[in-house]
């Protein structure tokens, strides 16, 4: 074989490596479409697949950044589920309000939260130096403790209808669709998925989180503050759940003590397929949407299909090792 | 005699690189075999291929005769070649005994059988003459880089291992104990094993190798007798020209005060360390490994803090709690090992670069100023002539001298004044360090402070304007440039410890 040859197989076989995610969603999407025979490229499908990605979507990019500094956050489904029921509550006393009314309500408590229990992770991991999955995992339980007690153990109902505006809401109605075509939900992930993928690729600060977690030391000798930019990562990451989580309750138009449970798989699943790598260093926002493009498919496709939804775990569950592989794959295709 | 390895018409091709083209050497039992070449020669590629690591594309590798096709290092190492690398291979927190034998524990049924393990390493090390030095209980971790050394051998000659491959085995130890590794080596010879030796250091080369085979850009040059050949002309073929003297010195012009030191202390690492640096020399740090040269200059850097002392910059007080406080006082530092503490290997040229300059380069809102990073590090790439193929290239793919200018070019353009070098050829090939050295005077001809901790006396002795001699955590003196010697270093570098004999 001619070294020109070789050399464009391996390009190519590089290529495909990198962007394996894509080759799987469109698969995915061609195997559930011939599965379904058609029925997956429905538009309500497609529409509804997009409502379906928003809460992974929101919590997958705020992860990527703790992810790329080499940590893990395994508490954004507690910390999304506070939010929400804190949202809620918050709600219950403006029964007024209108529905532009309701985004502050949302957002508000979503930094709020955010930002209280993402500086704890992030002071405990930079400060006190605990290792990232225990200090999240004590967030995970904390949080979701916290989620019973301001609920009073039961869902928080009655909310005003103008609460669940960004949710659950449309807009762009035609003849035949008086409820509207585009869901407001995706609509508000979609601009803020851009603004966090803008921030992390063009910022000096995302420069200093990716540094951080190529090799903390270097970046510290570089003069980089490490310990603040991990508390950030967390901060930043914490507010993207309790974001979802806001946008979660808004949906369900009920602030549920138990919501989410389980989703930090989900987010971490999407995260690292999308190859944002678990040992730090690499990995974009805009690359974690392809996978949590995937997941989404799968879990719509397989109801479409009528699969029993505790097989749909066990296939999330293979989904991640396989990123794990992937990703270790690639590692050593670029030794 | 039988040659007992051979690499016969070796090629080995790389998506884009040709790493080795038609390399046939022949290794004899009971000899020591220099590897010598450049940076990029192929001597790596070649001992990855002779221990199982890679498959060449063409050609074949035999021993005693017979074609081998490893798979992995395992089949290797079970045939009985052995590599000893440059960055240790040993579990820290097991003991010699459990290290000795990792991978092919004895076992009494079930069960470890620790006791015939312990006294087999007792074995070991007393035919080392290493007994009464490492015990075979102690845990790894405890023991010196050099004893860990040791501890490598010791498994090495366990495995009845027939040929032993050292990747530049002494780069982190000092004078004292290479000369304990050289006897090691002997006895490795006097068993009859082919030992491998690859180093940059021509004076170890023609202290303990018997024939040396350079190779350079892929190809085989010349296999002669050590005894046969001058360090002129061994030189001259790794690099391919004639090289008169790589130590490029030129006339500085020291100017006013720029770093001083005073008392600076840290219990355990370093007492009472003064002197100052001027503008426009190099001032070289000489001493042993472990005289507390690198965890000084750390603590100058920020990146430690001092129990007592006091740092000057400009004759101003300055208190250093990370290196961000000496960044801003235009500090740069290159350190010792620029894997792991200088380079962000999987990232590009460009975001290695930049990395402490970013944030004095923020756009409106904190957004970094991508053309400004490209044109600064194209700037720089073409300033020290860094050979990559562009400032998005992974920099791990680039040569060891390549990846120390971008380190020199990250300090550049953080426009340090002061730099501090920890051993910056460490691992370069002589070419590269002769254009290391000449970046070096440029930057100090523009009214830079260099600060060069090496522990080559050549090196020391062919670049500084002034060398600090270090040792045991004490400054022990302070030379011209005209009266130093290497005689004068070495018994300066040893004082502390004749004192207190």
């Amino acid at each position: 074989m001619s070294e020109n040859t070789l050399n464009k197989n391996a390009a190519m076989k590089n290529f495909l490596m990198r962007n394996m995610v894509v080759v799987i969603l469109i698969a995915l999407i061609i195997g559930f479409g011939v599965g379904t025979s058609g029925k997956f490229f429905n538009m309500a499908n497609i529409v509804n697949l997009t409502t379906q990605m928003a809460i992974n979507a929101m919590l997958s990019a705020g992860l990527t950044y703790v992810i790329i500094l080499g940590g893990i956050d395994i508490s954004v489904g507690s910390v999304a589920a506070l939010a929400g029921v804190i949202s809620t509550e918050i709600a219950l006393m403006f029964p007024q309000m209108t529905n532009w009314g309701s985004i502050p309500v949302l957002i508000i408590p979503a930094i709020l939260v955010g930002v209280i229990c993402g500086s704890f992770t992030g002071l405990m991991i930079s400060r006190f130096n605990v290792v990232a999955m225990i200090a999240t995992l004590a967030m995970l339980t904390a949080a979701r403790g916290l989620c019973f007690i301001f609920s009073g153990g039961t869902a928080v109902s009655g909310i005003p209808k103008a609460y669940s505006f960004i949710g659950a809401g449309r807009w762009l109605v035609t003849e035949g669709k008086a409820t509207g075509w585009i869901p407001n939900i995706t609509v508000f992930v979609i601009i803020m998925v851009l603004i966090m993928h803008i921030l992390l690729s063009r910022t000096v600060f995302c420069r200093h989180v990716y540094a951080t977690g190529s090799n903390r030391q270097v970046a510290h000798l570089a003069g980089i503050n490490t310990k603040n930019v991990i508390f950030w990562g967390h901060v930043l990451c914490s507010v993207a759940a309790a974001l979802a989580g806001v946008l979660n309750a808004s949906k369900l138009a009920s602030g549920q003590p138990a919501a989410c449970e389980g989703y930090e798989m989900y987010a971490i699943a999407a995260t690292v397929l999308g190859g944002t790598s678990l040992t730090g260093g690499s990995g974009s926002v805009g690359r974690a949407m392809f996978g949590v493009a995937v997941i989404a498919v799968i879990n719509n496709g397989m109801n479409l299909m009528h699969v029993n939804s505790y097989w749909q775990k066990v296939v999330i569950g293979a989904i991640i090792l396989f990123a794990v592989i992937l990703d270790m794959a690639q590692k050593k295709t670029k030794n | 005699m039988q040659p007992c390895l051979q690499a016969i018409h070796i090629s080995k091709v790389f998506p884009g690189v040709k790493a080795l083209t038609d390399v046939t050497i022949d290794f004899y039992p009971g000899e020591v075999h220099a590897l010598m070449g450049e940076n990029g020669a192929g001597k790596s590629t070649l001992i990855k291929i002779l221990s199982g690591v890679y498959t060449p594309t063409e050609g074949k590798v035999l021993f005693n005769g017979e074609e081998l096709d490893f798979k992995t290092p395992r089949d290797a190492l079970d045939h009985g070649i052995a590599v000893i690398h440059q960055e240790l291979s040993i579990a820290k927190d097991l003991t010699v005994a459990e290290n000795v034998f990792l991978g092919e524990e004895k076992v009494n049924g079930i069960f470890l059988d620790n006791r015939s393990m312990i006294n087999r390493t007792q074995e070991l090390l007393s035919y080392m003459k290493m007994d009464g030095i490492i015990h075979p209980n102690d845990v790894a971790r405890d023991l010196t880089a050099a004893q860990q050394q040791m501890v490598e051998i010791a498994r090495v000659i366990n495995k009845n291992a027939k040929v032993v491959i050292m990747d530049e085995p002494t780069s982190s130890l000092s004078d004292h104990e290479i000369n304990a590794l050289f006897e090691q080596i002997r006895v490795l010879k006097s068993q009859n094993v082919a030992v491998l030796y690859i180093s940059h250091r021509l004076k170890e080369i023609f202290e303990i190798c018997d024939r040396a085979t350079v190779l350079r850009d892929g190809c085989f040059v010349r296999t002669d007798k050590i005894s046969e050949i001058s360090e002129h002309d061994l030189v001259a073929s790794m690099v391919g020209r004639e090289i008169q003297d790589y130590f490029v010195h030129t006339e500085h012009k020291r100017g006013e005060e720029m770093l001083r030191v005073e008392g600076l202390t840290r219990k355990g690492e370093f007492e009472n360390v003064s002197f100052t640096a001027y503008r426009g020399e190099i001032l070289g740090i000489s001493g042993l490994v472990g005289a507390g040269r690198t965890e000084t200059m750390e603590t100058i850097f920020g990146a430690r803090i001092p129990d007592s002392g006091q740092v000057f910059v400009s004759g101003q007080p300055v208190h250093f709690t990370s290196p961000k406080d000496a960044i801003a006082k235009k500090i740069g530092m290159v350190t010792e090992d620029r894997r792991t503490t200088g380079l962000m290997l999987s990232a590009m040229v460009k975001d290695n670069s930049v990395l402490p300059s970013l944030i004095y380069h923020m756009k409106k809102f904190g957004f970094a100023d991508d053309k400004w990073i490209d044109e600064v590090s194209n700037e720089y790439k073409e300033k020290l002539r860094v050979k990559t193929p562009t400032i998005e290239t992974i920099i791990r793919n680039l040569s060891g001298g390549n990846q120390q200018k971008v380190v020199l070019a990250k300090w550049l353009i953080a426009e340090s004044q002061i730099l501090i070098l920890d051993e910056p050829t460490r691992g370069i090939d002589v070419n590269a360090k002769s254009e290391f050295y000449t970046l070096m005077n440029n930057f100090v001809d523009q009214g830079g402070t260099i600060i060069m901790v090496s522990s080559e006396l050549p090196e020391i002795l062919g670049v500084s304007d002034r060398i600090i001699v270090m040792c045991e955590g004490h400054v022990t003196g302070e030379l011209t440039r005209e009266e130093a010697t290497e005689t004068k270093i070495m018994q300066l570098a040893s004082t502390v410890s004749s004192k207190q004999n």
